[in-house]
């Protein structure tokens, strides 16, 4: 955990130092959701629509030209500790872009790298092996992985400055067969 | 505030039984393991040799190549002169029949229990890793019952312990101990989530050459001892942002044509 505070607390004390302070900031928390309709969530063979997991972000808005703004954001989704003390972070990097439609919709697009790291608390895990048990271990150390994708996404504002925010992230991109979508879906503060 | 309360009581229950091969507690040194096909017959399961290596391809594209968050690219090989027969999964990687860093997957009758569907032993010394993966041909393998797509579930299944991993807890997912009563096509959170570990991304799923100032080019390091280590690319996609912000773009309060 103190690795993952120290990582969040440089990001964002480098990101806040140098913008400029006087840039529109957001803030949003809801819900990431990876591996829509590709990952299998009951025997029945059921795949994942929807869980809760908490994400949780920090972005700021800067005006291009016209109704086209950029949103930099850097976000946070976060699996509590399991018994077997396995965790899971998601460090979030939004390089969106977003286009105001109407007084009450924007379409956002753009790019997020991810950084993905699991780690676990080593030690063994008794399991069910065919008639038996075995001890297999667990995760020991951190596993850090990085991938990127494109995302497309609509913003609706239901107050002046208040939003609620739907967002896919598409991953392999270019490998039709592999490609895997994963949502964000957002309550935003604009302060 | 309520919701953030709200948000933070919540827990994902539904992940984190990921566990590693009891032999070898790791996977291969390499992202890239060939897995060659002996040319023991495999008939008692209910297939030919031929037909088995076809399964072998569909059990690690419709899986395990198929993660996006993983690097890991399993080959499967045409039909080899390995042949297996009467040999466990020790005789086999004690006889050296399995190339380095590759599997061997077959078919033979040699499972001390005859219901056992297949299973995988997976052996490391040094950087160098060995997997066999054998299918029960055996005259009460039940592996002919079996409607195809669970055939190449439990293929799945066993290269799923060849390439490191263990079993879990969470009975929807594929490295579950046992697939009777289920209906599996695809992988759960737990697999995906273990062979990433074991196999990190080092490449953005976009290509380098599509995002270079984004941090996908990022290393894969292990970062448990190494708290104040951040990688280089990160370092260049957070700083990437904040030039991007200084340099091309004007601070701006909230949509002006919100206000």
């Amino acid at each position: 955990m103190n690795l993952f505070k120290n990582i969040l607390i440089k990001a964002l004390t480098l990101t806040s130092l140098m913008l400029p302070a006087q840039a529109a900031h957001l803030v949003s928390t809801g819900t990431f959701v990876p591996f829509v309709n590709k990952a299998q969530t009951s025997d029945s063979g059921a795949t994942q629509k929807f869980e809760l997991t908490p994400y949780v972000s920090y972005g700021q808005q800067f005006h291009i030209s016209g109704p086209h703004y950029f949103m930099p954001e850097l976000g946070l989704a976060y699996y509590n500790e399991s018994a077997k003390k396995t965790k899971k972070r998601i460090l979030f990097f939004h390089y969106d872009f977003s286009y105001v439609l109407s007084t009450s919709f924007i379409l956002r697009y753009g790019l997020t790298t991810y950084w993905q790291t699991i780690s676990g608390d080593g030690g063994t895990v008794r399991l069910r092996n065919g008639q038996s048990y075995t001890n297999y271990p667990a995760l020991s150390g951190s596993q850090s992985t990085y991938y990127s994708t494109l995302d497309l996404g609509g913003e609706f504002f239901f107050m002046p400055n208040r939003s609620a925010r739907l967002d896919f992230n598409m991953m392999n991109a270019r490998d039709f067969d592999n490609r895997a979508f994963n949502y964000i879906l957002t309550y935003n503060w604009y302060l | 505030m309520k919701l953030f309360i709200l948000l933070g009581l919540f827990t994902n229950l539904l992940a984190f039984g990921s566990t590693l091969n009891s032999n070898t507690g790791r996977g291969f040194d390499k992202n890239e393991i060939d897995i060659y096909i002996s040319s023991t017959d495999c008939s008692g399961a209910g297939f030919s040799t031929a037909t088995f290596r076809d399964l072998v391809e569909d059990a690690v594209d419709d899986y395990w190549n198929a993660v996006p968050t993983a690097d890991l690219k399993l080959n499967v090989k045409g039909v080899s002169n390995i042949d297996i027969a009467g040999k466990t999964h020790n005789d086999i990687l004690n006889d050296g029949l399995v190339p380095a860093n590759a599997i061997l997957a077959g078919c033979n009758q040699s499972f001390a229990s005859p219901t056992t569907l297949g299973g995988a032993v997976m052996s490391c010394t040094g950087n160098t890793c060995r997997a066999v993966l054998i299918i029960n041909s055996g005259a009460s393998s039940q592996m002919p019952n079996q409607d195809r797509d669970t055939q190449i579930a439990v293929i799945a299944h066993e290269v799923g312990h060849a390439i490191g991993l263990g079993h879990t807890e969470i009975s929807h997912n594929l490295m579950y101990f046992n697939i009777s009563g289920k209906t599996q096509n695809w992988l759960g959170q737990d697999d995906i989530d273990g062979v990433s570990y074991l196999y990190p991304h080092d490449e953005p799923a976009l290509g380098c050459d599509f995002l270079p100032l984004l941090g996908s080019m990022g290393a894969i390091k292990d970062i448990s001892d190494d708290d104040d280590d951040m990688s280089g690319g990160f370092m260049i996609s957070i700083l990437a942002g904040v030039l991007l912000s200084l340099l091309f773009f004007t601070p701006t309060k909230i949509f002006k044509s919100f206000i």
